[in-house]
């Protein structure tokens, strides 16, 4: 039996009045304690019980787990900080351990792996001999490795340190027997605690214990500093947490990148052999790290405010996570930490936050000399004192001294007051502003953090939604209402590099809705508005010519919106012209820059295209491609391991191939367009076989077919017919998948088409040469028009969807392709035949 | 989507969308009773936005940026110019209406597969 119904799920436009009502209804009987609710419906509703039921689920559901249907897509700083990182969303298999359980080494027992890395493990173990527990550091690396000489480094820092608060090392030797054979390994006390923010984020501690823990980190650093050595790497995962709640033991550990302030031979030589490669974690890392300058002291302090800091709000300084090394060193060295106050409010004291302020100073003189002024200065902040190294202003001396002695304070304040009527309105004024900044700052930051998930995030999530053009199309407009919601108050600040990020996101906003390769949505009047967006921004606020990636983005935003128009728009060349220029200039500022080059190279076909207009004369545009294939032949030598050059160059290559066969110059053209096939299939292996990605498939299918038209018109009709049998397999693998979606259907119809003229083209050159068809020619003719009809029919289905482009109105060329092959059927056939 | 599609869809994408759509597994809420690999129910949501679209354009929106972009009740509030209540109000309603009609339509597609 059925279930009665919502009465909202039938029914025409009374649907819309109902649901008002139910809404208001539930919205008035929220507010209501639970046990008067019915009532309270009943006597809106005396005649409508259905109504009232209703509304009373509603209610009952609304009370249930608020996250029990998480959103479909979250934006969420981790997700992006994976992506751009490439493979951590999705888990790569751990690898299998080198030691097993219970096998030995040296003397040890190994009891379990603990932690696994790309470099190496580290286990447990017990020492046979004694009992004593031990944790092995063990490195997939010879003994010549740099990872070697930094363990090296670590022992030999360690035997100049004796701290309770800094693990020890015991030896360092490298495996003589078993599987870990010739592999270096690191013993050290085993240490049974968790690190550092997994012990808060266990224990939930207050303010006071998370400062005391760091206090005691801040004395174990310190005692390394003073021991001329410099950790460089101090962050969460470098603090481990031990003992029971009475007496917690903060120990640090890692010295493996430790740099030494006083010479010491054997340190430096290992460092020398390590090269002056930029070493720690670029999140906790001070600005002065990323400049290869020799860091002193106030790196470490640098590394511990930010562990701090991390730990008191749960977020970094500054929001430079999942970003490139060379956008956080840009980040840290042109802005200052956002206050620890304004990320979390009153919670942590307000001098907490002065005192992490000092201590994550862009300029290291700004900050504290060492960790124990470091440390002083947090002890005073917590019981209220006034600060040594940066001395409170008037007003915070005042509230300070009112907070130790209040009856006094409270006594001079009545004297004050008349006096500081004057000066609060002007105080409140700078109050105001200052809210202001910080409301501007938060919205950059969400302006920065959400273009980026547009960037790298939202075409994987539209990939993995098959079957849903109307959830995409959602998805999308959301994206770019939001993203225009937040850049109202962004861009007036000419943040160049907001401005950048923002007209990416737009570019690829476009890309997405019209001229991507798999997603695309087809929708270019929505396409279009997104890439003349991002142009009008980047007018507004950049001098043309003020930065290469400028120019590069107005010459990606150009041909975006040049490939949205009719091709017999006169816009449409004139666009692709000044998008070519702006790459011209671009490429010749940074001729190294391979990705620049390679999309140079790929935007170098679209320009070349563009010649073939208004009369057609399909020779203009060989000249342009020819110089496109040798551009992305240059890049790919420039970049051998470059898959993205290796597509670039496939697809000059199919544009090559695909013109020269136009003309008749058909031997260069199978040439070109078996060298493309080849790249495809080599881009084709690396990616693996089954990868979902049918964009991949498309591109090998679309070469297929072009190859096969070649191939046909010079006689070699297995081989068409077989690579178009192969690009129908394709093409339909990637519309099973995704019924619904532009590329899918566009890419099935061109296989198909190109098929039937494969089929269709062996009788057709019979016929030509007087011949009679044959049995087999008429089985090819069938299938060719079965083909053709079919091909048909999904072109008026891109039509009905409103997926057609401009210019790509096929349809009379497809009835033309039915009409010969009817006609062959007619000439074969005796008169009166039916038709197929 | 018919429905042999919808299971094709669903065989093939199981794990992928399962895993991208960070569904709960709470002993008491929806996902256990729904299939979580489901893109129905985003079908179902939205459907049910473009109906709240004509009639309160802000609700749909509140429930389009919470479900489609992921956004916190806060932000969502931030970037509309409302209340963090009002928005937390208008998802409580948007998910128990999600809730009930997607019971319905399960009840509906069981009783047709018992042929009740």
């Amino acid at each position: 039996m059925v279930v009665a119904p919502p009465p909202h799920t039938l029914g025409a436009s009374d649907e819309d009045d109902s649901l008002r009502r139910i809404r208001t209804l539930f919205d008035r009987a929220s507010d209501l304690p639970p046990e008067d609710r019915e009532r309270f419906l009943k006597s809106q509703c005396p005649d409508d019980p259905e109504v009232v039921r209703e509304v009373l689920e509603l209610l009952e559901r609304a009370t249930d787990d608020p996250d029990d249907v998480a959103p479909f897509f979250r934006l969420d700083p981790s997700i992006v900080a994976s992506s751009s990182r490439g493979p951590t969303r999705r888990e790569h298999r751990p690898r299998a351990p080198v030691l097993q359980e219970g096998s030995t080494l040296r003397g040890m027992s190994i009891v379990r792996r603990i932690w696994a890395s790309k470099s190496g493990d580290v286990y447990e173990g017990v020492r046979t001999a004694t009992g004593e527990r031990v944790a092995i550091k063990l490195l997939l690396a010879h003994a010549d490795s740099d990872e070697y000489r930094r363990l090296r480094i670590e022992k030999l820092v360690h035997e100049q340190l004796s701290h309770p608060g800094i693990v020890p090392v015991d030896e360092l030797a490298v495996a003589d027997e078993g599987p870990a054979q010739g592999m270096p390994y690191l013993v050290m006390p085993y240490v049974n605690g968790k690190r550092i923010d997994e012990w808060v984020e266990a224990h939930e501690p207050k303010v006071e214990a998370i400062v005391r823990l760091v206090l005691d980190a801040a004395a174990a650093v310190n005692h390394a500093n003073i021991g001329g050595v410099v950790h460089r790497d101090l962050k969460p995962s470098n603090i481990l947490v031990s003992g029971s709640d009475l007496s917690l033991i903060v120990q640090v550990i890692d010295f493996g990148v430790a740099a030494m302030r006083q010479f010491n031979p054997a340190i430096e030589e290992s460092l020398r052999a390590i090269g002056d490669d930029i070493v720690g974690t670029p999140e906790y890392m001070a600005p002065e790290q990323f400049s290869l300058l020799r860091p002193d002291m106030r790196a470490d302090v640098y590394g511990l405010a930010c562990t701090a800091y991390k730990l008191l709000s749960g977020s970094l300084p500054l929001d430079v996570e999942g970003r490139s090394l060379a956008r956080i060193a840009q980040i840290k060295e042109s802005r200052p930490p956002i206050p620890l106050t304004r990320r979390v409010g009153r919670r942590v004291p307000r001098l907490v936050s002065d005192v992490l302020e000092v201590a994550l100073a862009t300029e290291r003189s700004a900050r504290y000399e060492n960790c124990a002024a470091f440390a002083e200065d947090l002890r005073r902040a917590m019981i209220n004192q006034p600060l040594l190294r940066r001395p409170p202003s008037p007003v915070l001396r005042l509230a300070l001294f009112a907070r130790r002695q209040p009856l006094i304070a409270a006594l001079v304040a009545l004297v004050a007051l008349a006096v500081a009527t004057g000066i609060a309105a002007a105080a409140w004024q700078a109050r105001i502003a200052a809210a202001q900044r910080d409301v501007a700052e938060a919205r950059l930051q969400d302006t920065l953090r959400f273009a980026k998930w547009i960037m790298d995030d939202l075409d994987g999530a539209l990939v993995d939604l098959p079957g849903s053009i109307p959830v995409r199309r959602r998805m999308v407009a959301e994206a770019s209402a939001y993203l225009d919601r937040l850049t109202v108050g962004s861009a007036d600040r000419e943040d160049a590099e907001l401005v950048m990020e923002v007209a990416d996101a737009r570019i690829r906003l476009g890309d997405t809705l019209a001229n991507g390769a798999f997603g695309a949505l087809g929708d270019r009047s929505s396409g279009l508005a997104q890439y003349r967006d991002a142009l009008t921004l980047l007018d507004s606020t950049l001098p043309v010519g003020s930065s290469t990636r400028g120019m590069w983005l107005r010459a990606r935003a150009l041909e975006g919106v040049a490939l949205c128009l009719d091709v017999d728009d006169p816009d449409y060349p004139g666009s692709l012209d000044q998008a070519m220029a702006l790459l011209d200039q671009a490429a010749a500022l940074e001729p190294r820059d391979t990705a620049l080059l390679a999309d140079r190279a790929r935007m170098m076909v679209s320009h070349a295209y563009s010649k073939i207009y208004p009369d057609r004369v399909w020779s203009l545009a060989l000249p342009g491609l020819e110089a496109s294939v040798r551009e992305a032949r240059r890049v790919l030598d420039m970049d051998p391991s470059s898959d993205r050059s290796r597509r670039v160059l496939a697809r000059s290559l199919r544009a090559l191939g695909d013109t020269l066969g136009r003309l008749d110059r058909t031997q260069e053209s199978v040439a070109a367009l078996r060298e493309s096939l080849s790249l495809w299939d080599q881009v084709h292996a690396v990616g693996g076989p089954d990868t979902g990605r049918i964009s991949r498939n498309y591109e090998r299918a679309s070469t297929m077919n072009r190859l096969a038209a070649v191939l046909a018109i010079i006689g070699d009709r297995d081989e068409a017919e077989r690579l178009t049998g192969e690009s129908v397999r394709l093409a339909r693998r990637g519309y099973d998948l995704d019924p619904e979606s532009h590329t899918s259907i566009r890419a099935l119809e061109v296989a198909l088409s190109a098929r039937a003229a494969a089929l269709a083209e062996g009788p057709a050159a019979r016929l030509r040469d007087g011949g009679a068809l044959l049995w087999n020619d008429l089985a090819d003719l069938t299938e060719a028009r079965r083909c053709a009809v079919d091909a048909q029919a999904l072109h008026e289905r891109r039509r009905e969807l409103g997926l057609l482009g401009p210019s790509e109105d096929y349809q009379g060329l497809l009835a033309g392709q039915i009409e010969r092959i009817d006609a062959m059927f007619r000439a074969a056939l005796p008169p009166g035949t039916p038709s197929p | 989507m018919d429905e042999a599609l919808k299971r094709k869809v669903r065989r093939k994408h199981a794990p992928r969308i399962g895993d991208r759509f960070c569904w709960s597994a709470g002993e008491n809420g929806l996902a256990h009773r729904i299939d979580p690999a489901s893109p129905d129910l985003i079908m179902l949501a939205n459907e049910l936005i473009d109906r709240l679209q004509r009639v309160e354009s802000r609700w749909a929106q509140v429930a389009s940026m919470h479900y489609f972009l992921g956004l916190d009740p806060k932000t969502i509030a931030g970037s509309l110019g409302i209340d963090v209540r009002t928005v937390q109000r208008d998802l409580e309603f948007f998910r128990a209406w999600l809730h009930r009609q997607w019971s319905f339509r399960e009840s509906l597609s069981r009783d047709r597969a018992t042929g009740a």
